[in-house]
């Protein structure tokens, strides 16, 4: 897939203050992602794949430079944005003026998908949490990027709607970059063409998913 | 030529964003149904309009000296008071509650900052029409005399309550200070502001002291629009610009370090 779009770091480095310091999340990340990448990062809850997906997202400000050539989404089925005594519909009409498209065309979209029924009109505090999720999911693919950033929530629903939401972004946006971080393999594995590890700071690529669920595994414990 | 058409591309999708952020906070404060949008005007009236009544009987004896009615004393002083407190406040606490929206990388602190300014300013001054009209039909208080004085001095006033709901909104990102001192700070901020003084009132030695507050300057400015030369009005429109102008400055270049610090979960 060669039209010039990719992300680039170059010795990314981030730190959180903390008491008496800093904590080093990782130090002099590179990497370039090139449009059609997918990529896939392992890693143990607090080794950093959320603050990475943040930083590649450009939600968070990190040492070293990045070069953004390519349009990157939201972490996909974010939630945080939603407003709580907004309806599903009043959620879905703001992502739509904030990006610019038109809620007209992608109504009958979003409500079939997130199969919300009469609740699409229900303030989205009365939701349930699948149901919530499922309004993300479907807000998520009211615009289209290039690439799409895609934070431990593959396992959300049902088995039905995990495989339309697949379907939705795997197979109808193939050709586009996925950045998939989790502590699972099973998405990884099926889904990305690159792997890495993120551990202790330091991150990793490794040539097959096998080599780098086995350093990921090891190192677990 | 090229800059100029970028510029006004990325000035459209920030107005695209303001507005966007505009309608998702009317939609969630008045809902979609009854008075809706009416409601941010109504809102701040029906508050200011029963403090003014609630006022002028409470204190007629205190002032039943002045030469102007009283409901028109409260209205002016409390209405353009609140302008700068409304505004400030609602902006902090606006941007405090919505960071999860920075996910969504063309919306940025300023455009919140923006987007909540332009709601609350557009609410009290609307609110100061309505309960103006409302004065005036029930007779209570006579149409303002002159409305260039009353409109600079209001439009000194918004330019204040933009220049402050930046300064501490931006201040409040960086320590959550802010949040604690601003309570005392707005209300004694409020009181000095000439709220409930005349500066004709003061003691000679005190006048040059409340006269460094702009706030004087431009709740004078507008008494004076609204009443004409019933009373001896002390402004200096030019004092009140250069500072607006000057705190400005500081307001957007704090800003503009808030972002370094801006750390979102």
């Amino acid at each position: 897939m060669e039209n010039g779009k990719f992300i680039r770091l170059e010795n990314v480095s981030k730190a959180y203050p903390v008491r008496g310091g800093f904590h080093q999340v990782f130090k002099n990340i590179n990497l370039q992602i090139n449009y059609g990448d997918k990529i896939g990062i392992l890693g143990r809850n607090g080794s950093g794949k959320t603050t990475l997906i943040k930083i590649l997202g450009g939600v968070t400000k990190a040492k070293g430079n990045i070069v953004r050539n390519m349009k990157a989404s939201w972490p996909i089925a974010f939630q945080g944005g939603f407003q709580g005594s907004l309806t599903g519909f009043d959620n879905m009409r703001f992502i739509c003026r904030l990006y610019g498209e038109q809620w007209q065309d992608k109504v009958v979209f979003v409500k079939e998908f997130a199969e919300l029924g009469k609740y699409f009109y229900e303030p989205v505090k009365t939701y349930s949490a699948g149901m919530r999720a499922r309004l993300a999911f479907a807000i998520s693919f009211v615009v289209e990027f290039d690439c799409y950033l895609i934070d431990e929530v593959l396992a959300v629903g049902d088995s039905r709607f995990k495989r339309k939401c697949n379907e939705e972004l795997f197979i109808k946006r193939k050709d586009r970059s996925f950045i998939i971080a989790s502590h699972q393999p099973t998405g990884i594995q099926t889904y990305a063409n690159r792997f890495f590890v993120l551990h202790n700071g330091e991150f990793l690529e490794f040539d097959r998913f096998g080599e780098a669920w086995n350093f990921y595994d090891k190192n677990r414990v | 030529m090229n800059d100029i058409v970028e510029l006004w591309k990325s000035l459209k999708i920030q107005w695209r964003v303001i507005y966007a952020l505009m309608m998702r906070e009317i939609i969630t404060r008045y809902g979609r149904e009854n008075l809706g949008f009416l409601w941010v005007f109504l809102e701040p009236a029906l508050f200011t309009g029963g403090i003014a009544f609630l006022w002028s009987y409470v204190s007629f004896r205190f002032y039943e000296r002045a030469e102007f009615s009283l409901a028109a004393f409260v209205l002016t002083g409390w209405i353009a008071g609140k302008l700068w407190m409304i505004t400030a406040g609602k902006t902090m606490a606006g941007v405090e509650a919505n960071t999860a929206l920075f996910y969504h990388r063309n919306i940025k602190p300023i455009d919140l900052m923006i987007s909540r300014i332009i709601l609350e300013l557009c609410g009290v001054t609307g609110a100061f029409i309505v309960v103006s009209l409302f004065f005036i039909f029930i007779e209570v208080i006579t149409p303002p005399v002159n409305y260039s004085y009353l409109t600079l001095g209001w439009y000194l006033m918004a330019w204040f309550a933009f220049n402050l709901a930046i300064f501490i909104a931006s201040l409040d990102i960086m320590t959550d200070l802010v949040r604690k001192v601003w309570p005392i700070f707005s209300l004694t901020l409020f009181i000095s502001s000439g709220t409930f003084y005349l500066v004709q009132w003061l003691p000679d030695s005190v006048k040059p002291y409340a006269l460094l507050l702009p706030t004087v300057h431009n709740i004078e400015m507008i008494r004076y629009g609204y009443w004409g030369p019933v009373f001896t009005p002390y402004f200096d429109a030019s004092y009140s610009f250069l500072f607006n102008l000057f705190f400005m400055l500081i307001a957007l270049t704090l800003q503009r370090i808030s972002i370094k610090k801006l750390e979102i979960d």
